[in-house]
């Protein structure tokens, strides 16, 4: 049996992953990544959040400064920066520049700042961050949008996302953008996925000629912004994606920036289909993982747990239908994290405005990211949790799903170094 | 304001409702049905689908018993394309009174139905899923029918026999003259308008809400609601109807039903109709029983929970109510209006048949029933399958679907419909021309309306991925939709979570989590109220 000895070991392959499997790599530590799926970041829209809204306030929020005060507690942004707002600012600031490929290139926006763009479903959302191709959907006072999609493609209906965006607008009090909607002649579903970029610029080319616009909004079909990009130099017209559901690209490309970044950084990506992990004392001191029906085992000084939520599969829960409680369990490690009645943890409207219990759950941890029991005491000295398999915060509710993923790696990895 | 007057209204469009607008249109009355949602909302679509051999009563109610009997041989000869003829057990297990099975074998007897004892052996054969300490086993002619199909096709009859059938309109005040009845003040709950309508007789099949509708002329009528509670498991583990060999219970059916298992029923007073939310309490009790069945309960996914109400006359309820049904006619109080209720969904034509000859002989008519000799709409003889599935050229394994829910109305639409192999609900393979078929020719209005016509939303992702699709092509068939697009959005989704959150289990938990993601984090709708909403 083989051993492989590395300096971390990142379990899990979505964003949380990714992310602090590049930071270390990129200072020259030798990674090991083992995932099983794909990982919830594929499933994303795309944008990268920070702090959209707070919990004392209705409205959003221009910046995650002005919602930080009216957080929780137990909030993983304030167990990480200590209840400091400064620290908070300065740990975002420090992640970001130290990783200009993705937040320079790849994304577009500052981490200060939230933008409003508009969704697949014609509804509008703030974000920190969007990807470049969707950038120019940011919405800005006077201006023309004209949303553009396929007749038969329903699943994007421009006509509809119009009607959505109009009512929308007035919601956010903004009055002075001309939303209007085109549809293209080809059929979807004879040309995809090989549209034939050249009929679909030409019939753009068309509709132009009657419908004056500053920016077309498209479904987010291309796999590569690259493509994008030639549609709009060949119109001489800007166009933008829209954040969307899965099976759009947007998400799926996100995800894929980030596995060729760690690749390029010389990350190992190795499939798992199982893992058991030996626990000695407080300590992890071995892997052994089922890989393509071998047995593999890994030792590494430091561990990250990036294994996500209910959604990613970093958590699991079990309801047991003859006393009511679901139990909630960390799949990793295999450790309870909460019993409760499933009455409670779903009693909340679906579109609750305070968010769902069921999407608070999660490990708890300090402000190192380890571990940590009800007392707070560390659980695992050599193991950092992160990402969205923290528990306290609700990220359909706050919009906070990737910042507090940067944070809790920025955190992980800064512990690593320091121990180093 | 309207002034055209009908022959006969009829209020409520369940089952019962639009039966008797079949059969009084197919014997040349002019009629007009009035529903204040969707077909079969109430507890038709809310029922176990189970088209009954009739043993379930043959200890406990025997004329109930020899009414399902005899309406089960009816509805196969003109319903069967959409009888899934799986069959039904009776399984006695160790737990349930040794007794019973002479009493079950001489009730069969007296009230005609059919039923054949197997072997322990042949039982555990033909249901290899079953519990190992398996007694007793009968073999009787269950089956499991879709019960929104079989309102759908009675309404489109209805229909083409020349009734009117309108749906979103709720009566809300009687119009009457002295003692007679003149009609009823309508509101379209889609418009948000007020209309009237005028007949001769107004029949109230409005199940467990006729006491609430005939309170409104003052007439007290002793009708229980009581809540039966069913969770839909996905997958089947039993391809037949099983039912326990003992008195009705609780928990002691299941019915497959398309890719699913429907395990029922609870049985509980409710004292409003529209208290459809199935309690913790419940499901545990459902839980339990169908676990004496399958004792690897815990290990299934369960889809959803639902609850709708049996009309049960009289003061007692619950189990001890009995199954058959009765018309009254409330002439001495207000002279042309008439009321039926109790009843199973396995005897709704003979309910509708027996009300219609009330009808008839006041109007004067004499031509005879029809209903159980003329097969209803898209009817096709199943040794045509294969003909069928050549004609329509199309892929296979949505086909068997399509004829599964339309029958050889599917004819309509396939041959015509360019997009015919347009995907919409992954989960349960429903196609884009059906959708549009669904609103075009057999008025669906909502995302609801859709579901229940097609199964689209239905599935194990429960509407995540076609909600949305649904809504935009209701956005561009249907000329008002906009100005109930987001409540519409809002509530289908809200009633898929309400029947989710009580059984969230393992997959059904992280799809519960995506969904939440999807529309709250994604769309925002969370923070974003917008349109007529709330």
């Amino acid at each position: 049996m083989s051993e492989t000895i590395v300096d971390t070991i990142i379990i899990g392959i979505g964003a949380a992953g990714l992310l602090s499997s590049i930071y270390l790599a990129r200072k020259g530590q030798k990674v090991l990544c083992l995932f099983k799926g794909l990982g919830a970041t594929a499933m994303s829209s795309g944008c990268f959040d920070i702090l959209g809204y707070s919990y004392k306030r209705s409205d959003w929020l221009s910046s995650f400064t002005e919602g930080y005060n009216d957080l929780p507690s137990e909030h993983p942004y304030k167990i990480l920066s200590e209840g400091d707002l400064h620290q908070l600012d300065s740990i975002l600031k420090e992640a970001t520049v130290n990783l200009g490929e993705l937040f320079d290139k790849f994304l577009y926006g500052n981490y200060t700042k939230n933008v409003l763009i508009p969704t697949i479903f014609g509804t509008i959302k703030p974000t920190a961050y969007v990807q470049v191709s969707m950038k120019n959907a940011i919405l800005r006072e006077d201006t023309d949008m004209l949303i553009i999609g396929f007749r038969d493609f329903y699943e994007f209906n421009p006509r509809l996302i119009a009607h959505m965006l109009k009512t929308a607008l007035k919601v956010f009090d903004i009055c002075n953008i001309r939303i209007n909607y085109a549809y293209l002649k080809t059929q979807s579903s004879t040309t995809f996925p090989k549209i034939s970029l050249e009929t679909i610029v030409s019939e753009i080319k068309s509709i132009l000629k009657h419908k004056r616009t500053d920016i077309i909004l498209f479904p987010a079909i291309f796999d590569s912004i690259e493509t994008v990009k030639k549609i709009e130099k060949e119109l001489n017209i800007h166009i933008a994606e829209l954040p969307s559901t899965p099976a759009y690209r947007a998400g799926i490309r996100l995800n894929s920036f980030l596995v060729n970044l760690a690749e390029k950084y010389g990350v190992s990506l190795i499939h798992a289909d199982d893992i058991k992990v030996d626990l000695e004392g407080r300590r992890i001191t071995r892997l052994r993982v089922l890989s393509h029906n071998r047995i593999l085992e890994y030792k590494a000084h430091n561990y990250i747990i990036a294994t996500g939520d209910l959604l990613g599969g970093g958590l699991e829960l079990y309801t047991d239908l003859i006393s009511g409680v679901a139990h909630i369990k960390e799949t990793l490690l295999g450790f309870e994290v909460e019993n409760v009645s499933i009455e409670n943890l779903t009693k909340q409207d679906f579109f609750s405005r305070n968010g769902h219990k069921l999407s608070r759950i999660g490990v708890r941890i300090n402000n190192s990211a380890r571990l940590v029991d009800k007392n707070g005491k560390e659980l695992v000295k050599n193991a950092y949790f992160v990402g969205s398999i923290i528990g306290g915060y609700d990220y359909n509710v706050e919009k906070s799903g990737l910042g507090v993923v940067l944070v809790s790696v920025w955190k992980a990895v800064n512990e690593i170094f320091r121990g180093e | 304001m309207n002034k055209k007057k009908y022959d006969v209204i009829i209020i409520g469009g369940g089952i019962v409702g639009v039966g008797i607008a079949r059969d009084l249109s197919m014997r040349g009355l002019e009629v007009a049905l009035l529903e204040r949602y969707d077909l079969a909302t109430g507890a038709t679509g809310r029922s176990h689908a189970l088209l009954h051999s009739g043993g379930r009563y043959v200890v406990k109610d025997p004329v109930s018993a020899r009414e399902c009997a005899q309406e089960n041989l009816v509805l196969r000869k003109i319903a069967s394309h959409i009888i899934d003829n799986v069959g039904g057990l009776f399984i006695g297990l160790d737990v349930d009174p040794p007794d019973y099975a002479e009493k079950f074998i001489k009730g069969c007897k007296e009230t005609g139905v059919k039923c054949d004892e197997l072997s322990v052996k042949e039982a555990i054969k033909m249901e290899p899923n079953l519990n190992k300490n398996v007694q007793r086993a009968f073999l009787v002619n269950d089956a499991h029918i879709d019960p929104f199909k079989l309102t759908l096709l009675n309404a489109i009859d209805a229909l083409d026999a020349g009734a009117k059938i309108m749906t979103y309109h709720e009566a809300i005040v009687f119009i009457t003259n002295k003692k007679d009845v003149m009609g009823v003040r309508v509101k379209d709950n889609l418009k948000n308008k007020l209309k009237e309508f005028y007949a001769d007789i107004i029949v109230v099949a409005a199940g467990a809400w006729n006491r609430k509708i005939l309170s409104m002329v003052n007439i007290n009528i002793e009708i229980l609601p009581n809540r039966g509670t069913i969770l839909v498991i996905s997958g089947r583990i039993f391809n037949r109807v099983i039912n326990r060999l003992r008195m009705p219970s609780d928990g002691d059916i299941i019915v497959p039903s398309y890719e699913t298992n429907l395990l029922g029923t609870t049985s509980v007073n409710v004292s409003d109709p529209d208290d459809n939310s199935p309690s913790i309490a419940e499901i545990r009790t459902l839980f339990l029983e169908g676990k004496k069945l399958f004792s690897d309960m815990s290990n299934l996914r369960i889809l959803r929970a639902y609850a709708g109400p049996r009309p049960l006359i009289g003061r007692r309820g619950g189990r001890e109510a009995p199954r058959t049904f009765q018309v009254f006619d409330h002439e001495e109080t207000l002279r042309g209006l008439i009321s039926v209720a109790g009843g199973k969904l396995t005897t709704y034509r003979l309910m509708a048949e027996k009300v219609s000859d009330v009808v008839s002989k006041k109007l004067g008519i004499r031509a005879p029933c029809r209903t159980h000799k003329e097969p209803l709409p898209g009817y096709y003889d199943k040794r045509d399958l294969e003909r069928l599935i050549r004609k329509w050229n199309f892929t296979k394994l949505p086909i068997a679907k399509i004829l599964m829910r339309w029958g050889a109305l599917a004819s309509t639409f396939l041959s015509v419909s360019t997009w015919k192999n347009k995907l919409v609900c992954y989960c349960e393979l429903v196609t884009y021309p059906e959708i549009k078929f669904a609103i075009q020719r057999t008025f669906a209005r909502t995302i609801g309306d859709i579901m229940r016509r097609t199964r689209a939303t239905m599935g194990p992702c429960q509407g995540q991925n076609c909600t949305y699709k649904i809504s935009s092509t209701l956005y561009d068939t249907i000329e008002n939709y906009h100005y109930y697009f987001i409540r519409d959005l809002k509530s289908h989704l809200r009633r898929r979570w309400a029947g989710m959150r009580y059984i969230l289990n393992s997959h059904q938990a992280n799809q519960a989590a995506l969904q939440l993601a999807l529309f709250n984090n994604l769309g925002n709708f969370n923070k974003i109220l917008v349109g007529n909403d709330e």
